[in-house]
């Protein structure tokens, strides 16, 4: 791969960093005019001298944070009302293997099915829950009404507010009326001191892909031993031109851009703090620690098989389950039983990393690395307080970006956090049952999937029964995240011709 | 103690493939030769470089069935008193038979990502004859082949087997119907016995069907009597 694969003026800057911006806003818009939503976007381009406009992934001058960040993305039917039908069908044709799922959206009742958006979290329920519709209409139940999505970054809430307003005066007047509505407007805002931190307790955002040949933006990770193999850029950036992507075909509007998962992910605490302290051999502590595969402070069960303090830099990073990567601390064992961390556990689940056991896992075996997604979601709702009034909304939200939906996210979703079967062999009782983070669906009868099971240092099992669903998707969008190029396209109405 | 199987999640069903797959006159014996190379490569790839190793759980095949017949003819080894098989004139007809664990894309995307398998899949694309199927339609043979082959395009591969799949992904094996509007019985004695299974519980599994395979013999098998030769 060339060392120009990477066109950092042209990329959204979330792509290759998180911000570290402790105050977002998540905002889904609904085009009324397209004409006018095309001049919005227009306004949205970096040197448009409008007061927002979008981030792109060159440096900061100075390595200063600007006082804001932006960036959008678009659903199909959001596609389909700036650049028209016939030319949305266009792009498809020629990107089908990107297009396909992202066409269909995330309301696709076979996805639903896939990715365990049934029951509570069925798209007939979207929306309402959390608080923020803002339409006078209910939800499309296929998100026919959801076009644009924006988030912005601040530093502070009254930056916030302030940036918001400055966004929403950007929209075009048609016909005396705006062009643009917001849909959905959601704030998110740490829970705690760090803000990393969940509200189901754990430190996240800890492992994300490090993409090849592309420049690292954070001084530590320069500095300090990183074991991560690198995942191919294009699993990412979609590079529309080069022949560098045999994985897939994609039209020019695409490149430099990718795709994504929307997510308003609902978290039931008082339910998972329920079943942390259901079982009387079980400290809660040593619970989350083994459903999640990582202390509540982030270090990772192979590595800290008993909770210590912090690791420093990347040591709760550097670590395989197979084979002990080179710079991994702690025991250093081949932990193909699940002895430290249980094969069900989320982090060995969403990244089963060397673990080439598990169905369809590639990531030992660069240059593949197939299923990997890159997280930018943060929490929203206030912290959960013990014997606090039932009905409180808080969660997950944000964006779990990958060029290829079918076999980032959904894969991912579908075959390794929601479904059983998941390695092979696996002695444990119930066959590492389904992602315990996320728990049985109130329709799903499959015993196994019922309970927790992780092995003991003599090798037994210690079953733990009773597991329910803590996880509620409460919204969901697919969406196209454009290069700054296709951006300018989308705001003339426009394609490349290729 | 385990209890009886009473809910048997999609990963663990066992459906059926029942392709009918129009191929160029003249290409039959090809076909059946190329599918059959893809069956053996299937048992044989390597680990490391040359592929990911032991592919039967994750592919989960139990069956498979090759059957090739060339253009405008019918089976002639036997010939049966009624119509069977048949080909579409002037083309060739292969057909494919397999019985396999979980969902249609994971089933096929555990083939596909196996280079040395992609190349055999590809080649199957090279002999198929779709005269009646717009070759700029992403999910056209001739769209595949032109744009990558199988490796870029699996998810449109599955839509062109689709075409040709007379089976219905959806519907397992199963002691009796799911369901009154099923097109078809298709009864399993053992739901939720998927290869991996097999291959984790079976005593010795592993010894007896090591992987790669050991050369099998077979003993011969005694068709009934029935009157004739």
């Amino acid at each position: 791969m060339s060392d120009n694969y990477v066109d950092l003026e042209d990329i959204q800057g979330f792509l290759i960093r998180g911000y570290n911006f402790r105050h977002i806003k998540y905002v889904v818009l609904n085009i009324k005019n397209a004409h006018g939503a095309r001049a919005f976007c227009a306004g949205l381009l970096p040197g448009s001298g409008a007061p927002l406009s979008i981030t792109n992934a060159e440096a900061w001058p100075g390595n200063n944070k600007p006082e804001y960040c932006l960036n959008i993305g678009f659903t199909y039917y959001g596609l389909e009302e700036l650049i028209t039908k016939p030319r949305c069908t266009e792009v498809w044709g020629k990107s089908y293997e990107l297009f396909n799922l992202y066409k269909n959206g995330a309301a696709d009742a076979n996805n639903c099915q896939q990715i365990g958006d049934t029951d509570a979290s069925a798209p007939v329920n979207w929306w309402l829950n959390s608080g923020g519709w803002l339409l006078d209409t209910l939800p499309d139940p296929k998100g026919k009404d959801l076009h644009i999505q924006l988030t912005l970054f601040a530093k502070d809430p009254a930056d916030r507010d302030f940036y918001y307003e400055k966004l929403l005066s950007m929209i075009p007047m048609a016909d005396g009326e705006p062009s643009l509505i917001p849909a959905f407007v959601k704030d998110s805002d740490p829970v705690a001191e760090d803000p990393d931190v969940i509200h189901f307790g754990y430190k996240d955002s800890i492992s994300q892909p490090r993409l090849d040949n592309v420049p690292v933006m954070s001084v530590s990770e320069t500095t300090l031993p990183d074991d991560r193999i690198p995942v191919p850029a294009y699993r990412f950036i979609i590079n529309g031109t080069e022949p560098v992507a045999p994985v897939y075909n994609a039209h020019g509007l695409l490149k430099n851009g990718t795709f994504a998962a929307f997510r308003l992910l609902f978290q039931d605490v008082k339910k998972f703090n329920t079943f942390l302290t259901s079982d009387p051999n079980t400290p809660p502590d040593l619970a989350a620690a083994k459903m999640c595969g990582r202390w509540l402070n982030g270090n990772p069960l192979v590595v800290s098989p008993h909770s210590e303090d912090p690791l420093p830099g990347n040591d709760n990073n550097n670590f395989n389950y197979i084979e002990p990567s080179d710079h991994q601390k702690g025991p250093k064992a081949d932990d193909d039983l699940g002895a430290l961390c249980p094969y069900a556990a989320h982090i060995r689940r969403s990244n089963p990393r060397d673990d080439s056991s598990v169905k369809g896992n590639d990531s030992h075996n660069m240059p593949l690395q197939t299923h990997r997604v890159l997280r930018r979601a943060t929490p929203y709702g206030p912290p959960y307080v013990a014997g606090e009034p039932d009905g409180i909304q808080r969660g997950l939200i944000g964006l779990f970006i990958g060029a290829k939906l079918t076999d980032q996210f959904q894969f991912i979703m579908s075959q390794w956090i929601e479904s059983g079967g998941f390695r092979n062999p696996d002695t444990s009782p119930n066959h590492s049952g389904i992602d315990p983070l996320f728990g049985q669906q109130i329709r799903d009868m499959d015993p196994n999937h019922a309970e927790f099971d992780y092995r003991k240092s003599d090798g037994t099992y210690e079953r733990m029964t009773g597991l329910t669903r803590f996880i509620r998707t409460d919204g969901s969008m697919y969406l196209f995240l454009p290069g700054i190029k296709g951006l300018e396209w989308i705001s003339k109405g426009l394609i490349p011709t290729t | 103690m385990a209890d009886p199987i009473t809910f048997v999640a999609a990963p663990q069903q066992q459906h059926m493939l029942f392709m009918f797959l129009p191929i160029k006159k003249g290409t039959f014996k090809k076909a059946v030769e190329a599918v059959s190379e893809l069956s053996n490569a299937a048992k044989m790839v390597t680990t490391g470089t040359q592929g990911p190793g032991d592919i039967r759980a994750s592919t989960g095949v139990h069956f498979s069935f090759f059957y090739g017949l060339p253009a405008d003819t019918t089976p002639v080894n036997p010939v049966l008193p009624v119509p069977s098989f048949q080909t579409a004139p002037g083309r060739d007809l292969l057909v494919v038979q397999a019985l396999y664990d979980a969902d249609f894309a994971p089933y096929i995307s555990a083939f596909v990502n196996v280079p040395a398998i992609a190349i055999g899949l590809n080649y199957v694309l090279s002999i198929t004859d779709e005269i009646d199927v717009d070759p700029n339609d992403p999910t056209s043979a001739a769209f595949i082949l032109a744009n990558g082959g199988v490796v870029s395009n699996p998810d449109a591969f599955n839509c062109f087997l689709m075409r040709y799949n007379f089976a219905d992904p959806t519907l397992p094996a199963s002691l009796a119907p799911v369901s009154k509007t099923q097109k078809y019985l298709f009864q399993g004695t053992f739901p939720g016995l998927t290869v991996g299974n097999i291959l984790q519980n079976y005593p010795d599994a592993n010894t007896l069907w090591p992987f790669p395979a050991a050369p099998i013999e077979f003993a011969q098998s005694v068709a009934p009597s029935c009157g004739d030769d």
